[in-house]
């Protein structure tokens, strides 16, 4: 079948392809070498099998999350929905210049609501950066959008960014633990921190939005200021 | 109308609807007889939600995962949530009092034969949304609306749950 690699990370392969006729999204968890072949596919097929599950739970919240199609338990790979047209947030935030206020604070309160639903079902998304959400334009009547600059343009003519939906649950996991909700968001903190440093209110905005919809805000929040101190202490002293 | 599989390049699935059916309770009491699968078009969403749903059943042959005696009625258990396979057969299948029906099969002769057994008229499957209990597939299916407020396609979320069923 024709498929084309778009990304290899540490856990798996991505690819593009077809099914029912449509671009899908393909993602597959390789081998590790050094594990026991058998034990290797138990260990893949219960991640892939844990990554479907939560993707499924958190689109029935209304996480805004790519179907599924189709899920190949025994070869460890799952056929997806591709969000098209559609550009990661990192790459947005990375290329786009001068994005109004407007958009910026909509970005930020989509982000903020879709972590706040995941943990509202407890369940911890494990990896949130900016490269695993993507942005969804509305796209107005008769547009062409070619390359990731024409879907940048589409964005900034609109004040709405769009749908943002939450591509990457290959390490999520379940817990009702404020810490592990606490741990989500400083991830994400450190990682727009690091990528995106010229952002300075992005994650301030995102945790409003995660406020306005999370239950547990008021003790997941309490919590991060507590991770945040023991994270710089790692820094000074670690 | 054909469609084939990209995963699994040796089928192709041949789809007919038929409306004013005035024999379904002879049809359904020799479900087993015909090599098809008779499909209630009121709770399909689309053409892809059949596809979803053949592509999982042709998957279980192929893995030997089988749900049901047949390719066929593991066809019709995919396109429902439930995991009681009798109710789903009855709800998703061929009920007596239907009068209109999708016939599903990989092999093109059994869409003649059915045409010989079918009472009814042959109708454009283009017309498939007509039919559609979109309110009904909403409750059977547990569909929210802030899940369809994502996309609007009540086709994603059934596939998502169609994909991760008895996962
Ligand atoms: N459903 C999708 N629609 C469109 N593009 C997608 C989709 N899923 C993934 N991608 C693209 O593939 C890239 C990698 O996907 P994903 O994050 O799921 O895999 P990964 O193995 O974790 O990769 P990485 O380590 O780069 O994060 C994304 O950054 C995005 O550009
Ligand atoms: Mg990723």
């Amino acid at each position: 079948m024709d498929r084309h690699l778009i990304a290899q990370g540490a856990e798996g392969k991505v690819f593009l392809g077809k099914l029912f006729g449509e671009d899908v999204v393909i993602k597959e968890r390789i081998a590790r070498k050094y594990r026991h072949p058998l034990l290797d596919a138990k260990i893949r097929q219960k991640r892939i099998l844990q990554e479907t599950r939560n993707m499924g739970k958190a689109r029935k919240e209304g996480v805004p999350i790519p179907a599924v199609l189709f899920v190949d338990a025994a070869n460890c790979v799952i056929f997806m929905e591709k969000i098209t047209p559609g550009i990661t947030v990192k790459e947005f935030l990375l290329k786009a210049q001068d994005v109004s206020k407007e958009i910026m604070i909509d970005l930020a309160h989509k982000i903020g609501r879709n972590i706040a639903l995941l943990h509202n079902i407890q369940c911890i998304q494990g990896d949130l950066t900016t490269s695993n959400m993507m942005i969804k334009p509305f796209v107005s009547l008769g547009a062409e959008l070619n390359d990731s600059n024409d879907i940048i343009q589409e964005i900034l003519k609109n004040k709405d960014v769009g749908t943002v939906y939450m591509i990457d649950f290959g390490l999520s996991f379940i817990s009702n633990l404020p810490e592990d909700m606490a741990v989500d968001l400083y991830v994400l903190e450190r990682a727009i921190g690091s990528l995106h440093p010229e952002c300075s209110s992005l994650f301030e905005d995102i945790l409003e939005g995660y406020k306005q919809n999370c239950t547990k805000a008021n003790i997941n929040l309490t919590r991060l200021s507590q991770v945040r101190l023991r994270g710089r202490k790692r820094l000074a002293f670690g | 109308m054909e469609f084939t599989f990209e995963l699994f390049p040796e089928y192709t699935l041949y789809l007919q609807l038929y409306i004013n059916l005035t024999n379904s309770s002879e049809l359904r009491a020799n479900v087993r007889n015909f090599d098809c699968a008779f499909i209630n078009p009121s709770l399909i969403t689309s053409i892809k939600h059949i596809l979803v749903a053949a592509n999982r059943a042709i998957s279980g042959v192929k893995t030997n995962t089988k749900k049901t005696d047949s390719i066929y009625s593991d066809l019709v258990y995919y396109l429902s949530p439930s995991c009681n396979i009798r109710s789903t057969l009855s709800q998703f299948g061929i009920q007596d009092s239907s009068t209109s029906i999708i016939i599903a099969c990989f092999d093109p002769q059994t869409l003649i034969t059915m045409d010989s057994a079918i009472c009814g008229s042959k109708d454009s499957l283009d017309t498939l949304a007509s039919f559609t209990n979109f309110k009904e597939i909403q409750s059977i299916f547990k569909i929210s609306d802030s899940e369809l407020s994502i996309d609007h396609s009540f086709t994603n979320a059934v596939s998502s749950r169609i994909a991760l069923k008895d996962l």
